[in-house]
């Protein structure tokens, strides 16, 4: 199951339908691996189940509840690093001749 | 979206010649073997009916039909209709590929399955330990790379194993393979964030690469 490939990737869209838009699942799994790098938790499951995330105050609602929640630390570690590129920092020495 | 319209005649030189030879016996007077001919649909984007026609063609090619007592039409008449309605098997078969959705998959990085794996049973495996997992690509820093590849509906037959390798991944996108019949490979269409990159398509069965070197746009056909 760890190696399967529903497990390793995200999937979106499906063979039966054809469509433009992500459903609540594919939904939550952007928000959850966004600002948690994870799978989503039980209760945002529920909300779309319920199709909460559908509506225009429910995503807002989920992302108040996850911002607060501790797993953000990770979001706030690894998204600063990857968008600015923080692996190379201490990548180049400054030049001691223009630099003394 | 493509669809074959459902067409009653829809090769009129093939179907007066199975009209001439075969209606005999597979119409709605007689019903040899319980098979109607005439009013078999040709709605080919229907996998059942493209079946029944596919077992048509079969025993049209084994030249099975009609009796030897009947006068037997002639081997090019047969390969001509054959052709016909092999291409109409085709372009359903296409249509249907066309109208399944899309499924894209997006590989998580292995940070995101560090965590997974820790909410999910609870178990902290070390991704970065020696031996565990390969670092994950970057592109512009970032680890989960978005690659959509698609094939054109035309991509329908056998499969000679097309593979995507990419130098900044340092190896193929391995279970990246389309369908194209063999005899005219046609136009692939590469969606992705490699944009400056090159890309390099290997056609095993053609024992040819196909280079393309890829500008700033976003969609890169490569005509093989």
């Amino acid at each position: 199951m760890l190696v399967s490939r529903s497990f390793i990737s995200l999937e979106e869209g499906s063979p039966q339908e054809n469509r433009k838009q992500v459903n609540d699942f594919e939904l939550a799994s952007r928000l959850s691996y966004f600002l948690r790098s994870s799978m989503p938790d039980e209760k945002l499951f529920a909300a779309a189940r319920s199709g909460k995330l559908h509506t225009a105050e429910g995503p807002a609602g989920e992302l108040d509840r996850m911002l607060a929640d501790p797993k953000v630390t990770r979001f706030l570690d690894s998204f600063p690093r990857q968008w600015l590129q923080l692996h190379r920092v201490g990548m180049f020495q400054p030049d001691p001749n223009l630099y003394p | 979206m493509i669809s074959i319209e459902p067409c009653p005649h829809f090769f009129s030189k093939a179907h007066e010649f199975l009209k001439s030879h075969y209606f005999k016996c597979h119409d709605s007077s007689k019903q040899k073997r319980k098979f109607r001919l005439d009013n078999l649909s040709t709605d080919f984007a229907d996998p059942q009916v493209a079946q029944k026609w596919n077992e048509v063609v079969f025993r049209l090619n084994a030249g099975e039909m009609p009796p030897e007592k009947e006068p037997r039409p002639r081997a090019k008449e047969i390969g001509r209709t054959v052709e016909v309605i092999i291409r109409k098997i085709r372009e359903g078969a296409a249509a249907r590929m066309a109208r399944r959705g899309l499924v894209e998959h997006y590989r998580l990085s292995r940070q995101e399955y560090a965590h997974t794996v820790y909410d999910l049973p609870g178990v902290v495996f070390d991704v970065e330990a020696p031996g565990a997992f390969n670092e994950d690509p970057r592109w512009h820093g970032h680890y989960r790379i978005r690659i959509r590849v698609s094939g054109l509906p035309a991509f329908t037959g056998r499969a000679p194993r097309l593979s995507l390798w990419h130098h900044q991944l340092k190896k193929s996108l391995a279970e990246v393979e389309w369908a194209t019949s063999d005899e005219k490979p046609e136009t692939i269409e590469l969606e992705g964030l490699f944009l400056a990159a090159g890309i390099r398509l290997r056609n095993r069965a053609l024992c040819k690469v196909h280079c393309r070197r890829t500008g700033s746009g976003r969609i890169v056909p490569i005509s093989l």
